[in-house]
């Protein structure tokens, strides 16, 4: 005869309930960034003789790109790895675009805020320049971007 | 006498999960292989559309990864492999995950910032094209889960409203499928026929977007229509398509209440107690309105919302490759010809509404 206890089946979570704490489990992992800020892309834009500036996650892995008066334009020595507190000065000076790491923001430009970095557009060309500072989601496609729309 | 005791069976024979557990592992590895080709081939559409000027792909992925899971479910037949994997074919929980994850697209602020415009001809829209349809159904009588999904679908926002619909109302695995298929057939063409009247009735752009936004159905072919009429009229498009579709918590949780509480009630019972309704009730609505809830909070970052939308499309995407797996053609032929005549009734309405409603408040006042 079967005893009492082995006849018990355990306790089973209903599919609903299953489901709510798997998609809320996701929205927590995700929604929360613990794997990781999702993608980045922050652009800076300046007219001729505008300062610009942007406060930037302390990431690695960023790209940087820039148009001088809407073509495409080499940006040199640009750091792909910015750091909490760092700021990053790009300047467009006789139709070149460089880069350098400055100890403190130029003059009339706040200090990054907390836990951020901060990018420092100076445009002392005649067109207007726009650097874009952009990462991909921690985890690439596959996982992420599934639907490229 | 040959009977097993349950005790000796434990020793003896596999356990339920040890049972499973291999099929389930299988099973779930051939749904992320089947997701990623239903990913590279909705890529693929995208990028054939986008050749042809069409910035979104209106073939929407619901349709393709129910067509691949029908492909996988003819291999897996054949080589006797079907029930092997059987376990991991979860239609109903995959679903109900990514509705819980959907909640995260809902903002009651961006509702309020869409402006009066699009808000009036959301409220009006919806509820007026919910309720036709919902009443042409009645007439046709159809079952009130396949009214409850079509209803939705025509009045808020194509497949997704579906989805979300048939969840709340316990709907069947065939009516979703039957309703997917006939809003991208739908959409298709409106996508091209719309822009092409609004030109011969020489609509102004920003009533033209209204009209387009309030009547076709999904949001990509609302978009392609936009963009063959210009610009302005994709962006009002946009916004009016975008104020139609934050109603899908709001219509998924009405719904939801109205069926425990009436369509599913026994008619000589008493009123359900509030334990019942409880019993009934389906719980990861729950789990949907508190994301929805953070999510109009602004607790994640727009950065994380979009890959939060990136989870979701994952779960609608196993849930459409397994109802392809679990299709049934008796299932789909026995629902007739009676919810394509509803569907294309409601149709109907919403284009002429549609227009009445976008003239009235994009051509008159505002």
């Amino acid at each position: 005869m079967a005893s009492a206890v082995s006849q018990q089946s355990p306790p089973r979570l209903s599919e609903d309930w299953l489901a709510t704490i798997i998609g809320l489990i996701i929205v927590v992992i995700i929604g929360s960034g613990l794997l990781g800020p999702g993608a980045q892309n922050v652009s800076l834009s300046a007219e001729a003789g505008q300062t610009t500036a942007a406060a930037l996650r302390p990431l690695s892995g960023w790209r940087v790109s820039a148009t001088l008066d809407g073509e495409s334009a080499s940006i040199e020595d640009a750091p792909t790895a910015l750091a909490d507190g760092q700021n990053v000065l790009i300047t467009c000076r006789d139709g070149a675009v460089s880069t350098e790491t400055a100890a403190a923001p130029p003059e009339g430009v706040t200090p990054p805020p907390e836990n951020r970095a901060q990018v420092v557009l100076v445009n002392e060309c005649a067109a207007p320049v726009r650097v874009t500072y952009q990462t991909r989601a921690l985890i690439p496609w596959p996982v992420f971007n599934l639907f490229s729309r | 006498m040959t009977t097993t005791t349950a005790s000796q069976a434990t020793a003896e024979q596999p356990t339920a999960i040890e049972h499973t557990l291999p099929g389930l592992i299988a099973g779930v590895l051939l749904l992320i292989v089947l997701t990623l080709l239903v990913a590279e081939i909705d890529r693929a559409i995208a990028n054939s559309f986008r050749a042809q000027g069409v910035a979104q792909n209106p073939l929407e992925y619901p349709l393709t990864a129910a067509v691949i899971g029908l492909i996988a479910n003819a291999v897996l037949r054949l080589t006797g492999l079907y029930q092997r994997v059987r376990p991991a074919i979860r239609t109903e929980l995959y679903l109900k995950i990514g509705l819980v994850i959907l909640g995260a697209r809902i903002s009651v602020g961006d509702l309020l910032a869409l402006g009066a415009g699009g808000l009036i001809q959301a409220v009006i829209m919806v509820g007026s094209v919910f309720f036709f349809t919902w009443w042409l159904g009645g007439k046709l009588k159809l079952p009130d889960t396949l009214r409850a999904v079509m209803a939705s679908a025509v009045s808020i926002c194509g497949a997704s409203a579906a989805i979300a619909a048939a969840g709340a109302v316990q709907a069947r695995k065939e009516e979703v499928t039957y309703i997917t298929a006939l809003v991208i057939v739908v959409a298709l063409p409106m996508m091209v026929l719309a822009p092409a009247v609004a030109t011969a009735l020489n609509l102004p752009p920003d009533v033209a977007g209204a009209w387009f936004g309030g009547n076709i159905d999904t949001t990509a072919a609302v978009v392609g229509a936009g963009t063959v009429y210009g610009p302005e009229a994709q962006a009002v498009a946009s916004v009016v398509k975008l104020s139609q579709n934050v109603f899908i918590g709001f219509v998924s949780f009405a719904l939801a209440i109205y069926f425990v509480t009436v369509v599913n009630r026994d008619k000589d019972a008493p009123r359900p107690s509030p334990k019942v309704i409880w019993q009934r009730f389906p719980k990861f609505v729950l789990g949907f309105v508190l994301v929805a809830v953070l999510a109009s909070l602004k607790v994640f970052p727009s950065e994380l919302a979009r890959e939060l939308n990136t989870a979701t499309q994952w779960a609608f995407t196993l849930a459409f490759i397994c109802i392809g797996l679990d299709f049934s053609v008796a299932e789909i032929r026995s629902a007739g010809i009676r919810p394509v005549i509803v569907f294309l009734g409601a149709t109907v309405f919403n284009t002429a509404l549609a227009l009445v409603v976008a003239y009235i408040i994009f051509g008159v006042l505002f």
